[in-house]
């Protein structure tokens, strides 16, 4: 059984941004709810929670011109959207292994964002295709690029009485190769012991590279720089790559997987990746 | 707090005064006695408490009652209809899919809405479908077996 509170559900955002203003320090907000309720299962005390998902304008999930997914919107809602799962390979791939079918019915995709877990399934994906990331509250409004979202474990830089609306993630590059590994304990639902996304756009020479799990906030590492030289000199360069990544990376020892195993996957599949790219005929 | 709630399950409609912190689990099972849908983890991971809400599956003990206002449940009560098992339930007891039972309303309803979305689905889709729902006797095979064989017998309809 749960502990108590007071269940508020507006079916508008400025109401919704009201009441958040002025019992920030009581409220925590629901989505989703599939991590929110197991955390109150386990005795976390909330005073109020502040479900979002009847609020229109969260529910929006529009694929002109790039992609906004709205807070509200679960994960299976992007698995089901033809255009999404032809235009954005990678998205389907990450929203793929989150939790199992009825958990992604319900789990929403801001929602893997604001739990802020090092491990999220999305964030990676999100991270190499360039996302920003839109708040809201009473006061205004500002856009915060995904990657400088994320302060540690289960932290963002969310200010008190501000929400996230939404997301926006920029037209996929038409000239690119992309890439998703997630390593976990078994091969149904399970969080990521390591995971890994890139996305090589070849016309405007970005490689960018997304690590999970293996640091206190999911990175995004830029790479572009070594693009020309992994064509000339794939050795070289693949080793000057791996040395870039490790010197970032900074996993732990858990009940996912010890700190060195951590690092070899990341080595095992970022060969993947530069095996991959390098055979991509545009490189 | 508490609030109204409105709801139809298993095509009967409801009105309930619900405490804000109770669970859909919890009403289905202790205010309605619908107690075939199954308490287990209460963390989302063994799909014992699987339950059709607006015809898609999802983990009753991670939604508040009254999050789903307006909606209509369908619960492994609503399966069996006019006295009659419904195909899925028929073909689970025939391959014996069935041991200690306790998973097996939250298999039904996950396999249900499987069928209603796929109505001839591949061992993959079956495995991916289930994946959220635990079983400790069966090793799964009769399961699987059960819904392959609910799917040729047009078990995307209740009825024999």
């Amino acid at each position: 059984m749960l502990t108590r509170f007071s269940y508020i559900a507006p079916d508008n955002l400025e109401e919704a941004l009201d009441f958040l203003q002025e019992n920030h320090d009581s409220t925590r907000i629901l989505a989703g709810g599939t991590d929110l309720l197991v955390e109150l299962y386990r005795g976390e005390q909330v005073e109020n929670l502040l479900d979002i998902k009847k609020i229109p304008e969260l529910q929006e999930l529009d694929e002109n011109d790039g992609l906004y997914i709205g807070a509200a919107v679960p994960v299976n809602a992007l698995l089901e959207n033809e255009t999404i799962c032809s235009v954005y390979p990678l998205l389907v791939e990450g929203a793929e292994t989150l939790g199992s079918y009825p958990i992604r019915n319900r789990a929403t995709v801001v929602g893997n964002i604001c739990n802020a877990s090092p491990a999220g399934d999305l964030i990676p994906p999100l991270l190499v295709l360039g996302t920003t990331v839109h708040c809201r509250s009473s006061e205004g409004s500002r856009e915060i690029p995904l990657q400088h979202f994320f302060q540690g474990p289960g932290s963002t830089v969310l200010q008190a009485g501000e929400l996230v609306a939404g997301i926006k993630i920029k037209p996929h590059p038409i000239s690119s190769s992309s890439g998703y590994w997630k390593k976990s304990r078994i091969k149904g639902p399970d969080l990521a012991a390591v995971s890994l996304a890139y996305l090589v756009d070849f016309r405007q020479k970005i490689f960018d590279l997304a690590l999970g799990a293996v640091a206190p906030t999911p990175l995004l590492l830029h790479l572009g720089e070594f693009l020309p030289g992994l064509h000339d000199d794939f050795d070289r360069n693949r080793g000057l790559i791996l040395e870039t990544v490790e010197e970032r990376i900074k996993p732990i020892s858990d009940l996912r997987g010890r700190k060195e195993f951590r690092e070899r996957i990341v080595g095992a599949y970022l060969e993947r990746a530069l095996e991959r790219i390098q055979g991509g005929e545009q490189l | 707090m508490s609030g109204d709630l409105k709801l139809m399950v298993n095509g009967e409609k409801y009105l309930l005064q619900v405490p804000d912190h109770r669970t859909l689990l919890e009403v289905l099972r202790e205010d309605l006695a619908l107690t075939g849908t199954k308490s287990g983890c209460n963390e989302g991971e063994c799909g014992s408490c699987t339950v059709l809400i607006d015809g898609r599956p999802m983990n009753s003990c991670l939604i508040l009652a009254r999050e789903v206002e307006g909606s209509s449940i369908e619960t492994i009560e609503g399966e069996a209809r006019d006295q009659q098992l419904s195909i899925l339930q028929q073909t689970f007891i025939e391959t014996g899919a069935v041991q200690c039972g306790f998973c097996t309303p939250g298999m039904i309803m996950a396999a249900r809405a499987l069928l209603d979305r796929n109505d001839s689905p591949s061992v993959e889709d079956i495995k991916e479908a289930l994946a959220g729902n635990l079983c400790r006797c069966t090793g799964y095979y009769g399961i699987i077996e059960a819904i392959q064989l609910a799917a040729r017998r047009g078990g995307k309809n209740h009825g024999q």
